[in-house]
Formats: C-alpha cells, structure tokens, sequence
C-alpha cells in the first residue's frame, strides 16, 4: 500500500464546516442499508469522508457481511455499462459457441453428461403414496417405460444410484418407484410470500404405535444422505445471510414439521419423498407420522443452511430435531428436539450434543414446535388426567409453564400457523383445537 | 407536500398497524411527519414512492411501542430482544459491557426521559427508512461511540495531567526560516487542490483507512465491495494523489527534489515535541525521545490523535505522537 503524504492525512483530520451537523440514525441506516437516493447517497458520502464519529457509527452498525444483496441505488445504472456488456456479450458468445461445438464434435460425451448436470431432484416414494392435488403440479409423472426409453437423460438420471439428490432406500426389499422432479434452478425462485413470524417448528407425531426400531427398520438420517445437488453446491452466501436479516425474509428461513397426511410411506420400506415445491419453497415442510409416513419436502436458498441439521430420531419417524442458523442467530441458538422414548432435548450452538430438558412431567412427549427461545411441547397425558399436558417457555426452557385447555386424549401434533403469527394448532386423536395467543385460550378448529 | 388519505389508508393496511394498536389516524400522522423532513419529494408521485419504500411493519411496531402499546412492546421484545443483545456483543465484544449496552439503549427506547409530561421513547425517531433492527445497532453503535468518549475523556484528563500535558505548546513554526515557512504554505495549497479534486467517496476512503485505522474489510462492509477493490482504490489514491501534489508544487516553481522532500517530510515534524520529551526524561528513556521526534507527525492508525482534534485541538495529533 502507498504511504500517504503526510499533510494530506493532516488536512484530512480536520472537518469542513458545512459537514458538523450529523445525520441521524434513520439516515445512517438507511445508508448502510443502500436504502437512500442518489442525491442523500452523495451528501452523506460527503459527511462520512469529513466525520469521523459518523464513520465508526456506520462501521460498528454494518452488518456482517462483505457481499450486497440489495443494491445500492443507482447500481442497476452502473451495472449495465458498456464494458460490463461488452465483456458479458463476449462471455456468452464463448459459452455459446463452446457448447454448440461439443454438441457437434462430441454428442456422445454431451449426453452422458447431462444428467449430473442436471438438477433435477429423483424422489423415491413407497408403493402407497398418495399426493394431494396442492402437490400435484409440480411433480411431473414418472415416466412411462416407453418415455424413459425415449429419453436418455431421465434414464440415466433414474438409473444413477445414488445420484446426487436421491434418496438411498435402505430397506433391501422395499419397492419404490422414482419420480423425477422437474429441474428448477434454485436463483429462479421467485422472492419469497410476506413474512410468518420466524419460527423453528418440530413436529407431530401421529399413532406412535408401532415404532420402527433402528436394527429391524433404520430409518435414514439426514446427515447421511446424499444432498441435493443445488443446495450442495451452494454455500450459505453471505448474500443469503444479510438478506435474511430483514423482517419480511427472517420468516422465510422457517420450515415447519407438520402432521398432517401428505404422502404415505409403504410400511416395508424406509423411503422418504423428497418434493421440491414451488409453492412451497419459502419454507421446508416436514411431515409425517410414525411408522408409515414421512416426507420432507421445499427447500429455498436461504433455508439450506439448516436442511442437513434436520434429522429423523432413531428407530421412529416423525419425531424430529429442528435447528438452523440465520444472520441473527436467534434461530440458531436453540436446537429442539424430542428423542424416541418421549424426552425433550435441547442443543445450544456452542454445545456438542443435545441434553434432555427437565420437564415438570414424566409423561412421553410426542411434538413440539419452537420459536427462537420459545418453545411448546406436548405429549401423553399427566398421570391422573384425561388431556395431553402442554408445556410452554419463553426462556429457552429453564422455565416452563403449563398450558391447559379443553382438549383431551394424547397431543399428537402442534404446528405453528405461517400466515398468523402467534397462532397454535393442537391435535389429538380426538379433534383440533386452536389458540391464536400463544396458547392461553383455544378453541376447537372448524 | 401532504399525504394522499386513500394512500395513507392503503399503507396503514399494509403496516398492520392495527396489530400494534394504531389507528388509521396515527398513521397517517405519522406519515405527515416524516415526509415533512424530505425537503426533497416534489410531486405526489414522489411521496408516494418514498412512502412505499419504508419499512411501512416496523415503523407502525416502532411508533406502537414509542405511543405505549403493550402489544407493540410485546411483538417488539420477542423479535428484537435477542438481536439487540446481539448487535451490543458485537460492537463491544464484551459480554458484560454488552448487557450494559443493551440495557442503557432500552431505558431509552421505552422512554425514561420525561419531556414536559410527556415520556420520550428514542424509537418515535425511527422512520422507517431502513429496518429496525439495522436502526437499533446504529443506535447501539452512536450509544456505544458516546459512552467511550465520555469516559475517555474523563480518563484522559488524568491521564495527560500525568503525563504533563499541561506543559505542552501550541505547534510553532517561529523557529523555522521563512523558505521553509513559504514552501510549507505552498505544500499546504497543493494539498488542498488536490483533496479537492476527489470525490466524496474517495475521500471517505482515504479517511477511514489512513485516519480511522479501519482495517480493508471494515471498509469492504460499509461499502459492499471486496476487500481487494478497496486495497486497489486506495493504494491507486495514493499514489494519484502524492504524484498531483507534486505536480502542483513543481507548477507552483518548486524543484522536483524539493517537491518530493517536502512531500516526505512535514515542517511540524521539527517542532519539538515537550510532552514527550518530558515523559521520556522522566521514564529516563532519552533514546525514546528522541525516536519521538523522529516519527512521523501523524500516526494515521491512532484514534486517540483524531479524538484529539474532535475536541479542536489543532495540531494535537502531531504532538501527541
């Protein structure tokens, strides 16, 4: 680095006059946040380089990140100058002419290609499942043996085991059937819907009557799958990250476990479905129930950060570990998750391994859904009483208070809404109940 | 300029100020008050653009909890508490210094100072242009930047009375002969047109690095540029501007040699510095001194000699250093 003369550090220690008069925070954020015009851009720029309390105010309230993702006013401007075109133009032409010989020299190689490159998602499911008509559109048929035959890529792509983005059945006899879903780009996603509250939810687990244990049925984890090819081949961006720190995509970063029946696994094999659903791609959605069903299903960019932490606890499917991180690190503080035989497990960031929460019950807890630090928890009925207990904290779970309502039987679900915040579903075998305060009051769902 | 009412009613909707215990009528006040501080928004087409890109949610959240509305406070608390602790710990890197942070700034969010009855609350100065969580680790950052002022001071005054500040002079060029005095001056004009020639952007450049000490990826986060454009910029700066303050004193009749000379060193380097001298005499560490003297007059990196010139003291810096 070229030193600096040393009376132009000396002139430049001594402010003009026209720049004593700060802005205030409102404008410094904005400034931070590329949220003013052009005009306020120059005169605060014009500030900054004469103030120096204002710089360290803007450089202690940057946020934490070196790439942009809202650009700066005026930069769709600078962006399409003519060197930027010019050099883009030459780019393409290159690319263009680069594939379209390979094509012509050697189509063989370019076919054999082309299924990795592909990002097409294959989907196992088991011999029974079923898809509501909201899942319908975005999976295209599987195709016929004639359709495969006609097309080399689909082939190979479900010949390809285990192709990036398979899901391994690990069940030797199990009968699945691949559905090839239709490639997406993960940039092409569109912005995300307005925001739910941030929300880490763990979810439901329906007739936990017959679970399936490790030795005779395992039940893959996450962790050892194979991932996604798109979400494998990006890393949290640091865009991802300073995106999500505004309200209205902090919320995109939840997923949600839920209960409810969308699919069906066959009860002889282990095979999840994977979906990748463009409605749906705002948050990941986990649903199943013990023994039969489970499917995980909508990935985003900003939510991949979290997929790999999310886990099928041994032996019993549809009890889950939900964690993940976002810029705030409120997400990211607290890991729920219940273990199979009914215990609440917590795992901060900086611990290891997940610890089971002293609970003011002994009674199996069978969901849970979390919220940052908090967190609600429900199960098996305390002994003596006829509803499943319900427990809440707001505290990360050293404090915990019971909730009490009209429900009976064993909780076998909760869910957090994603359109109203603070709204609760509750379910047992009996009906749904639904209390849109955090849980004081409920009433039974229509 | 006022706001349209159907517009006003249209972004009320859309705050959900409702949730926060607003009514339409606030909001609209609200409204009024802000754009009342853009002198610049000339036609309806512009206010309405203006008033769009506001963070229309957290500005109805923000005004809830600045007029007292538990429900406001609630929302507010859940989603900021941990973001605001957050953003103390990492502007203080200190966990204790950080709860002390965070507290301070709640009392003044919730509104401790009484104004003529009535409670102020800091968040009724958020207006919504940028978010509210990077608003409130602007706020954190101003608080934080207030506090370490005022104790510095406090402490600096000990401090210099001990070191014999008190015995320190102006900077004096009396001393010198009247060429040294005339090229100097020259030296000064040049540096002055060729500041004047950069941009306000290249200046918050040359500032940051040279004056503030902030280091390449502090700057590269303000900024949103990679590290090596700013490394790239500022050493082209530079060298830009070393080679026009040359060229100016060499117009203005100086010999290259003498413009490079009087480039390397400055004139307030020869002025004796007395703090030191006397601090070194009584640390009875002579050969110091006179390594003090020999420094360079301004150490770009130390920010106790920008606090000094923020408290007007001319020439402080080369003093101190």
């Amino acid at each position: 680095m070229n030193e600096l003369p040393k009376s132009v550090a000396r002139r430049l220690a001594e402010p003009r006059l026209e720049t004593l008069v700060h802005p205030d925070a409102d404008l410094l954020t904005a400034f931070v946040e590329r949220a003013l015009n052009p005009a306020e851009y120059d005169r605060m720029m014009m500030h900054l380089g004469d103030c120096c309390e204002c710089r360290q105010v803007v450089s202690l309230a940057a946020p934490d990140v070196s790439a942009s993702v809202s650009a700066p006013v005026g930069s769709s401007r600078s962006f399409w100058r003519w060197p930027v075109l010019q050099w883009g133009a030459m780019a393409a032409s290159a690319a263009i002419l680069l594939a379209v010989a390979g094509l012509v020299v050697r189509p063989d190689l370019f076919r054999s290609r082309m299924p990795q490159q592909s990002s097409s998602v294959t989907v196992h499911t088991g011999p029974a499942a079923t898809l509501n008509q909201q899942d319908a559109p975005s999976i295209k048929p599987q195709p016929t043996a004639k359709e495969t035959d006609r097309s080399p890529i689909r082939s190979s792509s479900a010949k390809a085991e285990p192709a990036a983005g398979q899901v391994r059945d690990s069940s030797a006899n199990s009968v699945a059937r691949a559905r090839t879903i239709a490639p997406q780009s993960m940039a092409s996603l569109a912005p995300p819907p307005p925001p739910p509250p941030p929300l880490a939810t763990g979810g439901g687990n329906n007739n936990a009557t017959t679970p399936i244990t490790a030795a005779t049925s395992p039940v893959p984890s996450m962790s050892t799958l194979p991932p996604e090819p798109a979400l494998a081949n990006q890393k949290p961006g640091k865009a991802d990250q300073f995106r999500s720190q505004s309200t209205a995509e902090l919320a995109n970063q939840a997923y949600s476990i839920d209960g409810t029946d969308k699919g069906q696994r066959a009860p002889s094999s282990n095979v999840f479905t994977f979906e990748r659903k463009e409605e749906s791609r705002s948050k990941i959605s986990v649903a199943g129930t013990a023994a039969k069903d489970a499917i995980v299903k909508g990935v985003s960019p900003v939510v991949k950060t979290i997929t790999p932490q999310l886990s099928f606890g041994p032996g019993v499917g549809g009890r889950f570990t939900a964690g993940g991180n976002d810029a705030h690190g409120v997400f990211s503080s607290i890991s729920w998750s219940l273990s199979s035989d009914g215990k609440l497990m917590r795992k901060r960031l900086q611990e290891s391994e997940a610890k089971a929460v002293q609970l003011p019950t002994t009674a199996p807890m069978k969901s849970l859904i979390a919220n940052g630090l908090e967190a609600w928890v429900g199960g098996a009925a305390v002994p003596g009483e006829n509803s499943g207990a319900l427990f809440y904290t707001s505290d990360a779970g050293e404090h915990w208070q019971r909730l009490t309502g009209p429900w009976t039987g064993e909780i076998t679900t909760l869910s957090l809404s994603h359109t109203q915040p603070r709204s609760i579903t509750l379910r047992t075998a009996n009906g749904e109940w639904q209390s849109t305060d955090e849980g004081k009051t409920w009433i039974p769902s229509q | 300029m006022a706001v349209d009412k159907q517009l006003a009613e249209e972004l009320y909707r859309s705050s959900c100020g409702e949730k926060y215990g607003l009514t339409p009528g606030d909001f609209a006040a609200i409204l009024e008050q802000i754009i009342a501080r853009q002198s610049d928004l000339e036609s309806r087409e512009q206010v309405s653009g203006f008033l769009r890109a506001l963070h229309l949610e957290e500005l109805a959240l923000a005004r809830g909890c600045a007029a007292g509305h538990q429900c406001a406070w609630d929302f507010f608390l859940t989603r900021y508490r941990e973001t605001l602790y957050m953003a103390a710990r990492s502007i203080t890197r200190d966990e204790g210094a950080a709860r002390d942070l965070a507290d301070s700034l709640y009392a003044d969010l919730y509104g401790m100072r009484v104004r003529d009855g009535e409670r102020m609350s800091k968040l009724a100065s958020y207006n919504g242009r940028g978010s509210l969580a990077g608003w409130l680790r602007t706020v954190l950052a101003q608080q934080h930047i207030d506090e370490y002022r005022k104790v510095k001071r406090l402490v600096s005054l000990e401090e210099e009375n001990e070191k014999g500040v008190q015995f320190a002079s102006a900077p004096t060029t009396n001393g010198l002969n009247l060429a040294v005095q005339q090229d100097q001056g020259k030296l000064e004009m040049a540096t002055d047109e060729a500041l004047g020639q950069l941009s306000s952007e290249e200046r918050f450049l040359l500032a940051s690095y040279f004056l503030d000490g902030q280091t390449l990826a502090q700057i590269a986060r303000v900024l949103r540029v990679h590290e090596s454009t700013i490394s790239r910029k500022l050493d082209k700066l530079a060298s830009t501007l070393r080679k026009r303050i040359r060229d100016i004193l060499v117009r203005d009749g100086l010999s290259r040699p003498r413009a490079e000379e009087l480039l390397e060193t400055d004139v307030r380097d020869l002025g004796v510095n007395v703090r030191q001298k006397i601090a070194a005499r009584a640390d009875g560490n002579s050969q110091e001194a006179a390594q003090g003297i020999a420094r360079p007059a301004f150490s770009i990196k130390d920010k106790i000699a920008t606090d000094a010139l923020k408290l007007n003291r001319p020439g402080a810096a080369g003093k101190d250093l």
